[in-house]
């Protein structure tokens, strides 16, 4: 009966339109098409070739699994296809002072005693001086360093359950994939630049884009994957940016590709650099670089240099700069406009996330797909919950610059000591007291990032909960080498990350001079 | 305040709670638990809800073996009194979720297209819990619901001050410096400030009760042993009482405003007005009540989707009628069977 209401009153969503391609836009089309086209929905996707895409966040984090897996997308058959590599986690170089190093594995660490957590007893035993670091508990990290890597499956028991893993892959690539698979499901594509965006004179609803070549697109839902621009949100809408650059200071980046010299690792590495990190992501055909910085302590110049003079192998394109702003939309829904990626906000790479927040916004929209086009609730409540990933990522961003000890650069100077989010503070406060963390519901990473983290740049557990008392000395103390050796064995066993590339998912090798930087 | 002392003073079954807890996660030589209960319980019904298994789990004192010393019988549901009468909210989902999508949105569409039993007759645990069946707990584990315990307040009081003994707690002396855990009903929210925890008000929901005590001494154990504890872990502490005493709220008002549209709780609201324009539920953080007690609780106030997702469309017609049927007749199977059993035995 709404239905029919909805019908009469021609408020009914039966057509949305997709501004901008790239992986926003055909990671969108692509699950639109999958799931919601099946009730009567037509997917409609403008890009424009003449518009280039930013192409950031080649490394992504697990959930991205989760996505590929609703698409009914083949795991190899996807590797393959975006010249993917497997990732088990972010080594961070530098990062707590110069010449250190941790990693942030993917899976957890050990297991737990008596519903204990497993951390609980690794920090009783460090107070009482044992050396062996967390690392050394971690599938992921024995594997990641020994360049190893196996899909787990279900028979694989315990130790190799425990891997968790995500992919490095081209974005560009990933986005052509997936405009293979969207147009597949039936997705119409139209290549044209967007000129103008009509709006109901009396409802204010965006009702139509004008292209190029006097042609117009009407829809009910408009999809805004403009990128930066924001050319819906921001241009029809006027949706306010909402600013964290006093806590995340970087508004710079400088991207380039390199050849590859040798296998790749199954980990992204980020180096901290004098105002700001580099990225290092490898590919099958050749290995991504990126440096992110804050323009009030470095040039553009001096940026690039540093990169450039950083590089594994000769660079095969020319360096990409791009300004960001960190933040994101007060609305990310307005009117009949969704913003979806870069349009929506923006967070810099550092864990990888800039996929999982499209992903999160595709999933928030499916799950709240409005029956009509003005959908105040809906909209609301998409709000409400893209608001809190933006927020918990942010919190996790931060404690990374938060939690340093270098004392060496103005850049490092300013971000060691800068308040905090109220929300953050508590959280390390907890951490660093005894361990402890509250996970919020909807909060993407949990104790094992944290404590990675936290760990790894001497903001570590100062002392250890008690109920992690009850066993005795000998008996954690041979739990725990127990754990250490049956880590160590399992990834002795594993294949090696390029052996297992070459048998299930080697990609078509590539001309250089097609890829984009 | 001493780092190594805890007395718990207040009625018998409550001090009971946190005592076991604390005995068995928390005493160790050095460390003192006093316990001060109220000399008598009275007997009467005490409903936990599925989280016992767990507490249970953890202290090293197996549910089975309680519910056979005190009598107790599985629960599958919160028996609510609402303002427009009495109900009972399950602890177990309504029907089962399809490709990523709620049952009952299938079920508003199968509503449709025609008449449907009530949604409630799509819940395996109502359906468990109108036949009170006197099924063993190592029975209904197998089933694919969760479910609570109903246990006799002084035989469970009784029982777990017995285990906290056993434990090392003492039930006499006056220690002086203890951190003093107060479980009467002191009003106002759970609190805890300088050398004492007060658990506030309970609310007179049947669970509550269990829920606030069980929660708020894992929490306290989780958080901050040995007691010298810094402000962090006692700001967190509170900040998480808070939440709890929150979502509760938002519960108990829903099920006794008169008008739930009309509610000043946001949290409320938003469930409220989300549920009303597409029949999702949005979660809050720590939410105390599962999603299929809160469809329950809208549905049964009066509060209906005004659409199904689109998702819901994903089966032809005839083959979401044919499911509907085929699961009634599953639950109407194995409620059959559980009885039977019981019986023959």
């Amino acid at each position: 009966m709404d239905d029919l209401v909805d019908d009469l009153a021609g408020g009914a969503v039966k057509r949305v339109v997709i501004a901008g391609g790239g992986t926003a836009g055909w990671m969108t089309a692509a699950a639109l098409a999958k799931i919601v086209s099946p009730s009567g929905v037509a997917i409609t996707l403008v890009e424009s070739e003449a518009i280039g895409t930013v192409g950031v966040g080649e490394a992504t984090i697990p959930p991205i699994m989760k996505f590929n897996t609703q698409l009914g997308i083949d795991e190899h058959t996807f590797v393959k296809e975006t010249q993917a590599t497997y990732k088990l986690g972010i080594e961070f170089v530098d990062w707590g002072g110069l010449n250190q190093a941790y990693f942030h594995p993917f899976g957890r660490y050990g297991f737990d005693l008596e519903g204990i957590d497993f951390h609980q007893y690794w920090s009783r035993l460090k107070s009482q001086g044992e050396t062996h670091g967390l690392d050394e508990y971690s599938i992921n990290i024995r594997a990641a360093y020994a360049g190893k890597f196996l899909r787990p499956e279900p028979d694989h028991g315990a130790v190799i359950g425990q891997l968790g893993y995500a992919y490095h892959f081209d974005a560009s690539l990933y986005a052509a994939f997936l405009r293979r698979l969207a147009e597949s499901l039936g997705v119409t594509r139209i290549e044209g630049r967007i000129e103008r965006v009509e709006q109901d004179g009396e409802s204010g609803l965006i009702s139509a884009l004008d292209l190029d070549s006097d042609r117009r697109i009407e829809g009910d839902l408009f999809i805004d994957c403009t990128g930066f621009r924001g050319l819906l949100i921001d241009g029809t809408f006027a949706s306010k940016h909402i600013d964290w650059s006093h806590w995340l200071p970087c508004n710079r980046a400088v991207a380039v590709a390199c050849e590859k010299i040798a296998d790749p690792v199954p980990y992204t590495r980020s180096t901290a650099r004098e105002a700001g990190w580099q990225w290092r992501i490898p590919l099958q055909h050749r290995t991504g670089n990126g440096h992110v910085y804050c323009d009030e302590y470095l040039t553009a110049e001096q940026a690039e240099e540093t990169l450039l003079a950083n590089l594994d192998g000769a660079p095969v394109s020319s360096p990409n700069h791009l300004r960001f702003r960190t933040g994101h939309r007060e609305q990310f829904w307005a009117g009949n406009c969704i913003a979806i990626g870069l349009a929506s906000g923006f967070l810099e790479p550092l864990e990888s996330t800039s996929i999982h927040l499209i992903q999160m916004g595709i999933a928030k929209l499916i799950a709240l797909f409005p029956q009509s086009r003005d959908a105040a609730v809906e909209r609301a409540e998409y709000n409400r919950l893209m608001r809190d990933d933006f927020t918990h990522v942010r919190d996790f961003l931060i404690l990374h610059y938060k939690a340093t000890k270098r004392d060496d650069a103005p850049f490092w100077d300013y971000v060691r000591e800068m308040e905090i989010p109220e929300s953050l503070a508590q959280k390390m406060a907890l951490m660093q007291s005894r361990g402890r963390f509250f996970k919020y519901d909807a909060e993407l990473f949990d104790v094992t990032s944290w404590l990675a983290v936290a760990e790894g740049q001497g903001w570590g557990p100062q002392g250890y909960n008690p109920v992690a008392g009850g066993l005795s000395d000998q008996n954690v103390c041979q739990s725990l080498a127990n754990m250490r050796s049956t880590y160590a064995k399992a990834a002795a066993a594993m294949p090696t990350h390029q052996a297992y590339i070459e048998r299930f998912c080697k990609a078509a090798p590539t001309s250089f001079s097609m890829e984009k930087s | 305040m001493s780092g190594e002392c805890i007395r718990v003073v207040g009625p018998r079954l409550r001090v009971g709670i946190v005592g076991a807890y604390l005995a068995a996660r928390w005493l160790e030589p050095g460390r003192i638990l006093e316990l001060s209960p109220e000399p008598e319980e009275e007997h009467g019904e005490f409903l936990t809800r599925p989280n016992v298994h767990r507490f249970h789990g953890e202290i090293g004192l197996p549910i089975e073996k309680v519910m056979e010393r005190c009598g107790g019988a599985p629960a599958f549901c919160t028996p609510a009194e609402c303002a427009d009468g009495a109900t009972n909210l399950p602890f177990s989902a309504i029907g089962l979720a399809n490709r990523g999508v709620d049952f009952h949105q299938y079920w508003l569409r199968a509503d449709q297209i025609c008449d449907q039993p009530e949604l409630m007759e799509f819940s395996l645990s109502l359906a468990l819990d109108r036949a009170a069946s006197p099924a063993p707990a190592s029975r209904i584990a197998q089933l694919p619901v969760e479910f609570g315990v109903r246990l006799d307040r002084a035989l469970y009081g009784g029982a777990l001050i017995a285990f906290a003994e056993e434990c090392g707690a003492r039930t006499i002396g006056d220690e002086g410096g203890c951190l003093t855990i107060d479980c009467s009903d002191a009003g106002g929210a759970p609190q805890w400030t300088g050398d004492a925890i007060s658990v506030g008000q309970i609310p007179q929901l049947p669970g509550m009760e269990w829920h606030i005590l069980s929660s708020m001494v894992q929490r306290l154990v989780g958080l901050t042993a040995p007691l010298a504890a810094s402000n962090p872990e006692r700001d967190e502490w509170n900040r998480l009482a808070a939440a709890q005493s929150e979502r509760m709220g938002d519960m108990l008002e829903l099920l006794s405003i008169d008008d739930p549209l009309a509610t000043e709780r946001l949290a409320l609201r938003r469930k409220v007005e989300v549920f009303g324009a597409c029949g999702r539920i949005p979660s809050e953080d720590y939410e105390v009540f599962t999603q299929s007690e809160w469809l329950a609780a809208l549905w049964f106030r009066g509060l209906r989707p005004r659409r199904y997702h689109r998702m819901a469309d994903n089966m032809v017609e005839a083959e979401l009628i044919d499911w509907m049927e085929q699961l009634r007749t599953q639950i109407g199977q194995i409620t059959k069977e559980i009885t039977g059993q019981v019986q023959a035995a």
